[in-house]
């Protein structure tokens, strides 16, 4: 890095990449079929070098900024560049290959300009089936690969501008949706094809030579920014764990540990220490895994931060083989994405908070709290099913509070709105707030949970909860205290029944199912927290007076206005911290 | 045309003030005006400085958190600060309402009456008059809504009483009832404002309909305004798309993108056919406002954008801007950090003797030495270099911008023709339709003032709708027309009393359409009259063109769900804006020439805009000059003047 690249040819041609990038995902998004890609947006289209090094990308949920850079260099270790031609394009869905999960097909393109490869585009999606034991491809009591779904190697599903049908026929056949199946595979294919458009006219204006070195040149701007942020950090080495409450089939508490080294511009991250690999779906591959450290470090370093190989390369990962972070062959992976990796994110931060406190989140609802309920509609004799993931209070940080009802780290689906879920499905919504007071308190506030109450209609319906934190309250960080657990219970009349945090069982008709999320951890001692502040939050219901006294040594006195008693608070405060400082 | 201060107590002072200078001006009996057509920022203003009353909502049992959860996403992925927007409305002031409706309207639990009376005395108690009102399923009835609306009648007169029904009947209850508080929110604001105005409109000898623009391309009655005030919300940039759909008919075959370029931001919109396109998903803030707007794509790049070099050593602009105070360096007001109009001034695009309030020139010393100190010395490169830099920076972002608004949707670029306003737009035009291909560019008479004169084009446009959401295939003609028909009846009954006769008044239906299983729809006209079934097969077979054009794909097969029925009832208001004669010469001789920087400096004929006639015409280089704006031609262009005045540069000339 001792060339001094034009600024200017930097920003317009860093800008023009991502543009590349982004109108592949329009591409991508428009000419779908299936709602995973076209409404969620679960995918992610991006720019490379031709040694397979991410120079642009346009990501639409995080947990594809760590298999975006991986899953094209992995494949050219399979797959040569020597060995592709023009007019080609890679299939590959393997996860021991893409570092993702199954239903993640990913198709990798070559571009050639005047006969001379000058650059890679790709691009990732979920599709809403690949096979398996169960619609979705996505089950919660797999127990090895083969279970989840047909595996696809690294192949050419496009020679020299001619589609395989062959092998899409075959892929075709072995999964529920055929039909999307091919449209999202066409729509893949259209999308490098906008990719490649793009490039060939990049190069043709720019000239090859400029474009390769500007390739180069971005990767390389967007690793000074990184590494000029990682060297604010103090050098050090800070250890964190937190468990996972089961892998669906037990619930046996599984550790994940993480040990942050920080020094110079660098920084150094080992999974040493985290549990064995799960019999259940939870583990997460390696993609997963890097997708975590790099969501982590893009988070705690700069949000603005280009995506591609140059954040990546000041970062050096272990993730030992066999590990609930790094499994072996053949584990199952596919719902790795719902809790494990909100908790090995809740893990960095939690190390990370060693050494950039002001930087971080407590834990956050620590769960993506995925909540099904299906059935046979009386009404039209269809199937149905509603699948939704439930937010939760956002960890407090430093100087602001965590914010309310909101999903955190790896995800960040919308809601279904109530009136929608009503009018499409045999249910009632009763209730769909905050929690108040499940948030940890802190100078700075947790975020509130929320509650979702849904009465089930008709009879026969299965209702399927998975969410953590059920047990392990989110922590607090500088002295801030805990978010309140998730709970998941049903009522059937007055009678209420608690259910373990991953369940499944056919409920009757008009019995209700209600599901609490956990809230975000405090930040700095709660006798911190302003007393106005305080008072505003009980005037708004988000604290109760009880707590405000218990938990902040705030007396609220009884009139309406919710006044502060200063001098009572100020009494409080004061037994509270001696109470503290006395020894258990 | 007069230019007069603000009037920061009372806006419609500094209204009142304008209207009474240009009057003078003309010298025109105030009696004599029979209209007086207005765009206003008063609620966007009240809104995002969040100056707004103190507002109540009223939502059904178990839902009080709708407006603090919103669609419980995050604004912004990585960003662990980026907040939500809080509540519009406090929790503490939400109130909720025993009641509940049903999906199809039916009641499940009858409305707790007395409860609301208590609530409305409450509140009263409490002097809080603006109230919004959004319970679950009002869009399929609305009658505990107008229940409630009857029962603050009595309890609490004075509050002005926003129902989610009426303001927007339908269906997802964060965006109803987050349109519905907007509306409550600015009402109090806008009531009091148009009163003021129309008052003093009276006391000036005034007695013309008062007319206020709104962010769906239209204008409305100051009384409507008044209940209905966040329509008014995105009026601003409505009148300059105005304005260029008038021109694309005339001058452009119909295809336009507009350029509304700023001080701090650029406002594009693209208009195919004479139409500009409609959206109903704008958003404020952050915040989801669902009424009909014109589709208007902004961006944070304007002549106060600020350049900077970032930690990786790229040079960027924006999106932080130096805005009108202290504004860019070369105004002298303090301002030291480098802007886009600096680099502009330093390349000698903009003529440094262009006076500002009361200097006589712009500080050319000032503006090289904010580029010299904060971006050519660190970089080690000349200031000129820099300057260049910063403006290929600037228009490579609003080139990416103009290829979101177009491309990504489906258009072909080659088919447009820019039209570039606003106080910087006719500087960086010609440039930025090169970088995109685009053939053409017009720069319109008045380039600063183009958003008003658009509004001389607005008619009367009121807007309706109701959710009906069924498979194309199954509805009945029937069931459709009568949705329709009340909608009609609604619109035209209000146009009349408004003094249009049937002759002026056009009724438009549209519908919401969406493949089923899908969640977002799209727009599209139905004919108007009696309904049949081959008039809905036609809809379907546009549905699944339009759909196959904006998106790459349709699905023949794929079942069609109508989800919002809307209709949009206009009144033809007469136009009598004449375009102004020209005094100008076909050949003008230059004002001067002058030394302007394009891939090196140039001695360059500069033209005083107002010597231009129509059938002038020149190859570049060239700048056109006037008031309130530059006008800059390349090498290899050419440029003329129509007969309208404006300006049309060809950006390819063989």
């Amino acid at each position: 890095m001792t060339r001094n690249p034009d600024p200017v040819t930097l920003e317009v041609l860093r800008n023009a990449l991502q543009s590349v990038a982004e109108e592949m995902g329009a591409s991508l998004v428009r000419t779908a079929l299936s709602p995973n890609i076209k409404d969620r947006r679960d995918c992610s289209t991006a720019v490379y070098t031709i040694n397979g090094q991410l120079v642009a990308q346009a990501e639409h949920i995080p947990l594809h900024l760590g298999l975006m850079p991986a899953v094209v260099k992995a494949v050219l270790k399979e797959y040569p560049l020597s060995r592709m031609g023009e007019g080609d394009a890679i299939i590959i869905n393997d996860p021991y290959i893409s570092g993702s999960h199954l239903p993640d097909i990913c198709l990798i393109s070559p571009v050639y300009f005047k006969d001379r490869p000058v650059a890679l585009v790709a691009n990732l999606a979920h599709h809403v089936d690949v096979g398996g034991m169960v619609p979705g491809s996505m089950s919660t009591s797999a127990r090895e690969i083969f279970q989840e779904g047909i595996r696809i190697p690294p192949v050419k599903v496009k020679e020299g501008g001619r589609l395989n049908h062959e092998m899409l026929k075959v892929l075709a056949h072995n999964v529920r949706t055929g039909k999307e199946f091919y449209g999202d595979i066409y729509a893949q294919l259209a999308a490098n094809k906008t990719g490649e458009k793009r490039i060939l006219e990049l190069a043709g204006k720019y000239g090859t030579s400029l474009l390769l070195e500007y390739l180069e040149e971005v990767m390389d701007y967007s690793e000074r920014r990184m590494r000029s942020l990682l060297a604010g950090f103090p050098p050090g080495s800070y250890s964190f764990d937190d468990f996972l409450e089961g892998d669906g089939i037990t619930q046996n508490r599984l550790k994940i540990k993480a040990t942050v080294i920080t020094g110079k511009d660098e920084i150094f991250v080992d999974f040493t220490g985290t549990s064995h690999q799960a019999a259940g779906p939870v583990n997460a591959t390696r993609g997963v895994t890097m997708a975590c450290v790099y969501y982590a470090l893009k988070a705690v370093t700069d949000p603005e931060l280009p995506s591609n190989e140059g954040i990546i390369r000041p970062v050096k990962v272990i993730v030992p083989e066999g590990t609930l972070v790094n499994p072996s062959y053949p584990a199952p992976v596919a719902h790795a994405n719902i809790n494990t990796a909100q908790r090995i994110t809740d893990v960095l931060l939690g190390a990370l908070a060693q050494a950039v406190p002001h930087r971080v989140t407590a834990a956050g609802t620590g769960s993506m709290s995925n909540f099904t309920i299906g059935g046979i509609n009386p009404g039209t004799g269809a199937y149905y099913s509603y699948v939704e993931t439930y937010g939760g209070g956002q960890g407090a940080k430093d100087g602001q509070d965590g914010m309310d009802g909101v999903h955190v780290n790896m995800t960040n689906t919308r809601n279904t709105p109530v009136e929608v879920i009503e009018m499409s499905y045999p249910l009632l919504v009763r209730r769909y707030g905050l929690l108040p007071d499940s948030g940890g308190p802190g100078k700075f506030r947790g975020g509130l949970g929320m509650v979702r109450e849904v009465t089930v209609l008709e009879e026969g319906a299965t209702v399927s909860v998975s969410t953590e934190r059920n047990e392990l309250n989110p922590w607090g960080l500088a002295g801030g205290g805990a978010g309140k657990c998730s709970r998941c219970f049903l009522k059937k009349g007055t009678e209420t029944e608690l259910l373990p945090g991953k369940t499944t069982r056919t409920v009757p008709r008009s019995c209700s199912v209600v599901l609490e999320t956990a809230g975000g951890g405090g930040f700095g001692g709660p006798l911190e927290r302003e007393p106005g502040v305080v008072r505003e939050d009980v005037l708004d219901g988000l604290v109760s007076v009880e707590k405000a006294a218990e938990e902040y040594g705030v007396v609220i006195k009884p009139s309406g206005n919710a006044e502060v008693d200063y001098t009572a608070t100020r009494k409080l405060r004061m037994q509270c911290r001696q109470k503290k400082e006395r020894p258990l | 045309m007069a230019k007069v201060s603000s009037t920061p107590n009372n806006p419609a002072f500094a209204v009142l003030n304008g209207i009474k200078k240009v009057i003078r001006d003309c010298g025109v009996e105030p009696g004599m005006i029979n209209l007086v057509l207005h765009g206003t920022t008063v609620a966007t203003n009240a809104l995002l400085e969040q100056r707004a009353a103190i507002t109540a909502l009223l939502t059904t049992e178990g839902f009080r958190d709708i407006l603090s959860i919103g669609r419980q996403n995050r604004p912004h992925l990585y960003d662990f600060r980026a907040l939500k927007p809080p509540p519009l409305i406090p929790r503490r002031h939400t109130y909720e309402v025993k009641e509940r409706m049903l999906y199809n309207g039916e009641i499940m639990t009858p409305l707790d009456e007395t409860q609301v009376a208590e609530t409305a005395a409450l509140l009263r108690r409490k002097g809080i008059f603006s109230v919004a009102v959004s319970l679950l399923h009002a869009y399929k009835n609305p009658r505990h809504e107008v229940r409630i609306k009857e029962i603050f009648k009595i309890k609490h007169p004075g509050a002005l009483v926003t129902l989610s029904s009426e303001i927007m009947p339908e269906f997802r209850e964060y965006e109803r009832t987050c349109t519905t508080a907007i509306n409550a929110l600015v009402r109090p604001k806008i009531d009091f404002y148009l009163e003021s105005l129309e008052t003093g409109l009276k006391e000036s000898g005034i007695n013309g309909n008062l007319l206020v623009m709104h962010s769906g391309g239209g204008v409305l009655t100051a009384a409507r305004a008044r209940t209905e005030s966040a329509r008014t919300v995105f009026s601003g940039p409505a009148g300059g798309v105005l304005a260029g759909a008038g021109i694309s008919r005339e001058a452009a075959s119909g295809n336009v993108i507009t350029l509304d370029m700023g001080g701090t931001s650029t406002d594009i919109c693209l208009i195919r056919k004479g139409a500009p396109g409609y959206t109903s998903e704008g958003e404020i803030g952050g915040y989801p406002l669902r009424l009909p707007m014109i589709d208007i794509h902004t961006i944070g790049a304007g002549g106060g954008s600020i350049a900077w070099l970032d930690s990786g050593g790229a040079l960027r602009v924006g999106p932080s801007s130096a805005g009108a105070s202290p504004g860019p360096a070369c105004y002298g007001l303090g301002g030291t950090e480098p802007t886009v109009t600096d680099a502009n001034l330093l390349l000698g695009r903009i003529n440094r003797f262009t006076p500002l309030g009361d200097k006589k020139n712009l500080d050319l010393e000032l503006a090289g030495s904010a580029i010299a100190e904060k971006i050519a010395k660190p970089l080690g490169i000349e200031p000129g270099a820099a300057a260049k830099g910063i403006l290929t920076v600037v228009n490579a972002n609003m080139a990416r911008a103009v290829r979101v608004a177009s491309i990504q949707r489906g258009h072909d670029l080659r088919e447009y023709t820019l039209m570039a306003f606003g106080g910087a737009g006719p500087l960086h035009g010609a440039a930025l339709a090169r970088e995109l291909g685009m053939p053409q560019v017009i720069i319109p008479r008045f380039p600063g003032v183009t958003s008003a004169l658009g509004m001389l084009q607005a008619d009367v446009r009121l807007d309706f709708s109701r959710t009906y959401i069924d498979c194309l295939e199954d509805v009945t003609p029937a069931i459709l027309e009568r949705y329709y028909g009340v909608m009609e009846r609604e619109g035209k009954e209000n146009l009349l009393h408004d003094g249009f006769n049937d002759s002026q008044i056009i009724l438009n239906r549209s519908a919401d359409l969406r493949y089923a299983g899908q969640s977002c729809e799209i727009t599209l006209p139905v004919p108007g009259g009696t309904l049949a079934r081959p008039d809905l097969d036609r809809v379907r077979a546009s549905f699944h063109l339009v759909h196959k054009q904006q998106y790459g794909w349709g699905r023949e097969d794929s079942k069609i769900e109508l989800v919002n029925l809307r209709l949009a009832a206009v009144g033809k208001l007469t136009k009598t804006f004449n375009p102004p004669v020209h005094e100008g010469s076909v050949m003008p001789e230059p004002s001067c020439f002058r030394k302007v920087y394009f891939s090196q400096y140039v001695n360059t004929p500069v033209y005083r805009r107002e010597d231009l006639a129509p059938g002038f015409a020149l190859r570049g280089p060239a700048v056109v000059e006037q008031e309130d704006a530059t006008v800059l031609i390349f090498g290899g262009m050419s440029v003329e003047c129509d007969r309208e005045g404006n300006l049309i540069i060809k950006t390819e000339v063989r």
